[in-house]
């Protein structure tokens, strides 16, 4: 009390510290359960989230204009060197893109002759990685995407390297994803050169997962490709998920413990796609179809009538 | 150090829920991950459990922490829990604190965060499976001494908010016209 004006209450001294700490305590626990099991206290976060959501967005203002800066800053020659790059690996992926659109319409094609169920060509949207969260234990990031985006929980991420983790919880304007390294993370994997499935399992240090659940007699070798089985139905396989750095081999009756490092980072670009799954399709509808623009304008002819491209992909014939 | 200087010294309200903010803007600063980074509002309730108990109880302590929660992005309670044990354990010491030299106050108040510390490493250990990692060691004891500056800087402003000299400086009550 040694700064208060007044002193305290003689008989009003209400609970003891005691009770209230009991008291404190039970709440807690209270809200941990109910945040755990119910929805009951989501509306709590996401209120709370939205109005902390311009005080952490300013907070990060020094830091994206010290980017902005430095962006500004680079010389001409590194830019034109990366411009030079780009432009080669366009020409590169136009002659695959030019495939892929031949081979969608074909397979659609078959598929409808073959009264198959067709493949869906996933929604998917573009954001930027706003923050990584201040949580020793857990590897998670926050981006500039949320529910207003038609993001919801589970939807995969990936770069242009390949996976980069899963939504796992959405904000009305922000998304908080768990990236592959993340513990708490899994995604069934396949090895194609040795035919092996298993499940990615993030080992909590940055850039690294493990690859468990393998086969006991599978070789696997360091250098392996892990790329997404899709057998979630959630991944779209075939996706680059990491390289085996790391393999060690089993004891008996145990499996092998394989580590690998992610072939996405997000320290390195921030750029991210969001596959949305569900929801996604009004959203998005809604806000603008450009989502398979690229893949439309490469194409020197239309597609066929068939394709599951949008309307704009007539636009690009001469 | 018994603060004979700010004894008697209240402080208002409004200074209070300034500090308590300007500790909040300082965790929400986008700190790397990895860092065992003090956490600037378990300090700062500390310092006013310590110092004032009977105005600073429990309940801003745990509605900060429900805060806390939110913005890492996890379970919500737990920092909740954590800061009802650290103003709890700050209003038990809060008559043997001030007595201490600087190095005093760091003993006392280390084993102080650690619980609080422990007890969200407890709830994600239970929850989630996590283990602690080194933080739960360092991180205490950055707050432990962070805790001492802190408090000294807090009580500076006090003592210069209530200097007589800053009354002098109000402008004199212009008598009345008739």
């Amino acid at each position: 009390m040694a700064l208060s004006q007044s002193p305290p209450a003689f008989f009003r001294q209400g609970l003891s510290a005691r009770i209230k700490l009991a008291i404190a305590l039970t709440a807690a626990v209270a809200v941990m359960q109910l945040d755990r099991r119910f929805e009951i206290a989501s509306p709590l976060r996401q209120g709370v989230s939205v109005i902390l959501y311009p005080v952490t967005e300013a907070l990060l203002m020094p830091r994206d204009l010290a980017y902005w800066a430095g962006e500004r800053l680079q010389s001409v020659s590194q830019l034109a060197n990366e411009v030079d790059r780009l432009r080669d690996e366009e020409t590169d992926n136009a002659q695959s893109l030019l495939l892929v659109n031949q081979l969608r319409s074909d397979n659609e094609n078959l598929r409808n002759l073959l009264n198959l169920k067709s493949n869906t060509f996933p929604e998917s949207r573009a954001g930027e990685v706003r923050a990584s969260l201040k949580d020793g234990l857990a590897r998670k990031v926050l981006i500039d995407l949320g529910r207003d985006q038609g993001v919801s929980v589970g939807d995969p991420v990936i770069n242009s390297d390949g996976v980069v983790g899963q939504v796992s919880r959405v904000f009305p304007l922000t998304a908080e994803i768990r990236l592959l390294s993340d513990e708490q993370l899994f995604v069934p994997i396949f090895l194609p050169r040795s035919g092996v499935r298993g499940i990615t399992q993030g080992s909590g240090q940055a850039d690294e997962f493990r690859v468990r659940y393998v086969n006991l007699a599978a070789e696997i070798q360091e250098g392996d490709e892990v790329v997404t089985s899709g057998l979630d139905g959630l991944y779209p396989a075939g996706l680059p998920v990491g390289r085996v750095s790391v393999v060690v081999p089993a004891a008996q009756g145990q499996f092998p413990t394989v580590i690998a490092i992610p072939a996405a980072s997000v320290a390195r670009y921030k750029e991210v796609l969001v596959i949305l799954r569900n929801g996604g399709a009004e959203a998005a509808k809604s806000a603008d179809g450009k989502q398979e623009t690229p893949v439309a304008s490469a194409s020197p002819k239309p597609a066929a009538p068939s394709a599951p491209t949008n309307p704009n992909a007539a636009t690009p014939r001469p | 150090m018994r603060p004979q200087a700010v004894i008697g010294r209240a402080p208002s309200l409004r200074f209070i829920a300034a500090t308590m903010a300007a500790a909040l803007v300082f965790n929400f600063l986008p700190w790397a991950p990895n860092w065992p980074v003090p956490d600037m509002l378990a300090i700062v309730l500390v310092f006013w459990n310590i110092f004032l108990p009977s105005r600073i109880g429990l309940a801003p302590a745990w509605l900060l922490g429900l805060v806390m929660d939110v913005h890492q992005g996890v379970l919500l309670g737990q920092h909740a829990l954590a800061y009802s044990i650290l103003s709890y354990g700050a209003i038990t010491l809060h008559r043997r604190i001030p007595d201490f030299q600087a190095w005093g106050q760091v003993a006392h108040l280390y084993p102080l965060f650690l619980v609080s510390l422990a007890s969200v490493f407890a709830v994600r250990w239970m929850v989630e499976g996590l283990g602690p990692d080194s933080s739960l060691f360092l991180q205490p004891a950055a707050e432990a001494l962070l805790w001492v500056f802190v408090s000294r800087i807090i009580q500076l402003v006090l003592q210069r908010k209530s200097r007589p000299g800053r009354m002098r400086t109000r402008k004199p009550v212009s008598p009345v016209k008739t």
